[in-house]
């Protein structure tokens, strides 16, 4: 199993022990980006567990879920690629509100990038991002990716953002 | 990590989906021979759909498998036992891509896939949700020996018109 870590967190690949933690974040308005919220039910949040979790059998790679040394989930990080996505994605989210605002997704992300790129080899990591969703905008940003205007999305709505490499 | 346990038959193997199932599944799960399972499903559902029934295994201990024929090793459909939140218990559930029907695969799968659980469980029982029109499946159910169970309570959001529940008991 790939474990990561960064100053303040450990990084694990999700897990069925982790439900405890994820599926009030996608029951929390948080979920609203992953298509979950409160008003989506308990069906859909159990779903995308599930889902993420298949996704790192299917794969072999998908989230991890950060925590701090006291053990508290903050942020959840990882790519995902469907089997008719352009190329694989780096999708993040901080776990809790109280979690928010203290760079852990960030520190996550930067570790989670560099894994893939020196780790792994792949050629070219991207976020598909709602241009609304301004906080995961400026994320993107702060991790030094730039926008790819031409690069293929699944929604045509999506900005592109690459982390490395370039589009097929 | 729970992952689908290799299940072989005299001609098919029962294993845990791969990345090359899902081009073929979500072919099949967007064709009219999905008519019987919601409707054509987009690609992108269908993944997950998919998706979730690998990480099922990880959640519950159960969930689905690719089914290959062993001879050649053509991957020739599904077959899971699933229970998303909305289903109240699981269910026993087959597809076979179309250029395998006929032969009698799915019910050699399936079979292999009751005994697993009759195996693996404490579940004396498994139910298996149908179209009321889907001749075909409700004739597999009835020749493994499972039974039209009027009173099974249905998945959240289905009726009669669209789900009849036949039920599958442990052999005594």
């Amino acid at each position: 199993m790939t474990v990561l870590s960064t100053d303040r967190l450990t990084l694990c690949p999700i897990a069925a022990t982790d439900m405890d933690d994820l599926m009030p974040f996608y029951l929390s308005d948080r979920g609203h980006w992953h298509g979950a919220g409160p008003a989506a039910g308990t069906g859909r949040a159990w779903r995308i567990c599930a889902i993420l979790l298949g996704h790192w059998q299917i794969h072999g790679f998908g989230n991890f879920i950060g925590r701090t040394s006291a053990g508290e989930a903050v942020t959840s990080v990882g790519a995902f690629c469907p089997a008719n996505w352009p190329e694989r994605e780096l999708g993040w989210s901080t776990l809790t509100d109280a979690a928010e605002g203290k760079g852990y997704t960030t520190e996550a992300a930067r570790e989670v990038v560099r894994h893939y790129r020196d780790d792994l080899g792949w050629d070219t990591l991207v976020s598909y991002i709602d241009p609304a969703n301004a906080r995961s905008v400026a994320l993107a940003e702060r991790l030094g990716a730039t926008r790819d205007a031409t690069a293929p999305r699944p929604d045509a709505g999506d900005l592109v953002y690459r982390h490395f490499g370039a589009a097929a | 990590m729970t992952i689908a346990p290799t299940i072989t038959t005299p001609r098919l193997r029962l294993r845990g989906h791969e990345l090359a199932d899902f081009p073929p599944l979500c072919a099949l799960f967007a064709s009219d021979r999905a008519a019987y399972m919601g409707g054509a499903i987009p690609a992108k559902e269908s993944y997950r759909w998919i998706a979730a029934e690998v990480g099922s295994w990880v959640l519950r201990g159960f969930g689905s498998w690719g089914v290959e024929r062993i001879s050649d090793d053509a991957f020739i459909g599904q077959i899971g036992i699933n229970q998303p939140l909305e289903f109240p218990e699981p269910e026993l559930g087959w597809v076979l891509l179309e250029a395998f029907e006929g032969q009698g695969y799915a019910a050699e799968g399936a079979q292999a896939a009751l005994d697993w659980w009759w195996d693996a469980s404490d579940s004396d029982t498994l139910v298996s949700y149908i179209h009321p029109d889907n001749a075909r499946s409700i004739a597999l159910a009835n020749r493994l020996g499972a039974q039209h169970d009027p009173d099974a309570p249905l998945p959240d959001g289905e009726d009669s018109n669209e789900t009849v529940v036949y039920r599958h008991r442990r052999p005594q």
